[in-house]
């Protein structure tokens, strides 16, 4: 039974190399292009060579600053304050852990270098040795991004520390009545208790807002209007995930104190609509951006507008538990808005 | 005035904590003893509205919340504060504004008795501190600030002198105890050891 078994399985193999082979060269090619920006962009105009090396330094340190209340807990921040450590030495710590969490990207661009070498396009070539040193530099500026990330944690901690010292009369103090939104959702949006917090979610809405106006305005004609509206949707829909997720595991915290206060009613919906909001924000602009561009699209732009609407409003009704419909919502959200959005670059 | 729990069911999934619990308690602090996982800051967590009951009902000045209501009615929770033994769960606000926002939600705090028992629990210099840089004691404070400031009849103290120095413990004792005298409210309170307040009824948790 086992020798057939084997047998067969010997058999399988040509037929397995021949699968995974070209999976595994792709595979290969696509790890190489992760070097290509930096390498590429000494042989640009200089404008353009510059925003191609910073937007990859920037994209590659994004983890660090994506980590760094994991990689730097509050609590051990505290604990860094009070230990008689000199700041170049905290500075070099950092630095350290930037490198040593972006030491796979190093071996990826080592990796894309060896590939080029093998194949030795004559752009490369040609761009010989300072595409080697935009590789390297593109790197180093990424751990020092990094670095910066975790110093602004730790600074960050710091600041709220003296903010907590600054003088006012206990009158004043005691006097303020904070509301629900104020005190359950916007305050601990923008104090950092929720990940992602207020200034992260800002910015990917601005991403978001970025993608339409390049969408709109045409900026890049080569890339078609279907993939601009995938991007926008599909980052609209990650931020509206997330934000629930994080949502729904802060009111699960709340949930049995609220439920004893007598005013803290409205407050599962309300956090509903504060799901939606980052969403609504980008779709609003986009909206107004095609309005402007496009007013002939009166049709698909009502349908797009409807989109993005409906959209926050089903994800943030359907538990994030719940997997499997999350998924489908993904699929099913993303496709429409994909296929309304192409619809109106038309 | 008089807190009536009649027939309580709640269960922890399989774990079967209150089957028919029946008690009564008068104006006046009633101690609620028993051993670990009896169920004292369950039944505490139950009259406050953070859980709901299987079964039973709890009725206490004209106003009854009972198994079967979605949340405690609204009436209910305005008569009752809940200090429970953990911190608040907001360490993103101040003292002062976890103090404001909990005494905004009940709408009839004198705002010079809140002061008056920040002041005596050493609260004032450290109003400006946010709840998640605070100690232990302070944090509790907080909450037992809330406790004898708001307007309540029924007032819910789990492990109320945990954490707490000397001097506010004092004052603890002094103010429920001064409460208790004249009969303003009826006081349930979860404790280890025994309190020092004149204890009117004692409630034994069988484990």
């Amino acid at each position: 039974m086992l020798r057939e078994l084997l047998r067969s399985l010997k058999e399988a193999v040509p037929i397995l190399v021949g699968v995974s082979g070209p999976i595994f060269v792709a595979s290969f090619a696509l790890l190489a292009w992760a070097g290509v920006p930096p390498m590429k962009a000494v042989t640009l105009p200089w404008r353009s060579g510059v925003a191609l090396w910073l937007a990859q330094a920037v994209l590659a340190a994004w983890p660090l600053w994506a980590l760094r209340r994991r990689l730097l807990p509050e609590p051990w921040c505290v604990q860094l304050r009070c230990l008689p450590l000199k700041a170049r030495a905290l500075w070099w710590s950092d630095v350290a852990v930037s490198a040593a969490v972006l030491s796979p990207l190093a071996a990826l661009y080592v990796l894309s270098m060896l590939v080029f070498a093998l194949h030795r396009p004559a752009w490369w070539v040609g761009a010989l040795p300072w595409s080697l040193v935009s590789l390297a530099g593109s790197w180093i500026a990424s751990c020092l991004l990094g670095a910066g990330a975790l110093a602004w944690q730790r600074r960050g901690v710091a600041a709220r520390a003296h903010r907590a010292r600054r003088a006012q009369s206990a009158e004043t103090l005691l006097g303020t009545r904070p509301g629900q939104v104020v005190a359950l959702l916007w305050w601990p949006a923008w104090r950092d208790a929720l990940t992602p917090g207020a200034r992260s979610l800002a910015a990917g809405v601005a991403a978001a807002i970025a993608l339409a106006i390049a969408w709109t305005q045409g900026w890049w004609p080569v890339v078609p209007g279907a993939a601009w509206a995938l991007m926008f949707s599909v980052l609209a829909i990650a931020l509206t995930e997330r934000l629930q997720r994080t949502m729904e595991s802060h009111l699960a915290t709340l949930a049995p104190w609220l439920a004893s206060l007598p005013g803290a009613g409205g407050w599962r919906w309300r956090a509903r609509v504060a799901i939606c909001v980052p969403m609504l924000l980008a779709g609003t602009a986009a909206v107004l951006l095609v309005l402007v561009s496009r007013p002939w699209r009166g049709l698909p732009l009502a349908a797009f507008a409807l989109g993005l609407a409906a959209t926050p409003a089903v994800l943030a009704a359907v538990p994030s538990s719940n997997r499997e419909a999350h998924v489908v919502l993904w699929a099913v959200c993303a496709g429409l808005l994909t296929a309304i959005g192409s619809e109106l670059w038309n | 005035m008089e807190l009536i729990i009649d027939h309580l069911v709640f269960a922890y999934g399989q774990r079967w904590l209150f089957e028919g619990f029946s008690a009564r308690a008068g104006t006046g602090v009633t101690w609620v003893q028993g051993a670990n996982g009896s169920g004292k800051s369950t039944l505490l967590r139950l009259l406050a509205g953070a859980l709901a009951p299987l079964h039973g009902s709890f009725e206490l000045a004209d106003c009854r919340h009972a198994a079967g209501d979605r949340v405690a009615p609204r009436a209910w929770r305005q008569q009752t504060f809940w200090g429970l033994s953990d911190p608040p769960p907001t360490p993103w606000l101040t003292i002062a504004e976890c103090l404001g926002f909990v005494a905004g939600s009940y709408g009839n705090v004198d705002a010079a008795r809140l002061r008056e028992q920040v002041d005596a629990l050493g609260l004032t210099a450290a109003l400006a501190t946010p709840l998640r840089e605070a100690s232990l004691g302070q944090q509790r404070k907080t909450l037992l600030a809330l406790a004898l400031a708001l307007p309540v009849k029924l007032l819910l103290l789990d492990e109320p002198f945990n954490a707490l120095d000397v001097a506010s413990a004092r004052h603890l004792s002094e103010t429920l105890a001064a409460r208790a005298a004249r009969g303003e409210q009826v006081i349930l309170l979860t404790s280890h050891v025994e309190p020092h307040v004149p204890v009117r009824d004692t409630w034994t948790l069988a484990s």
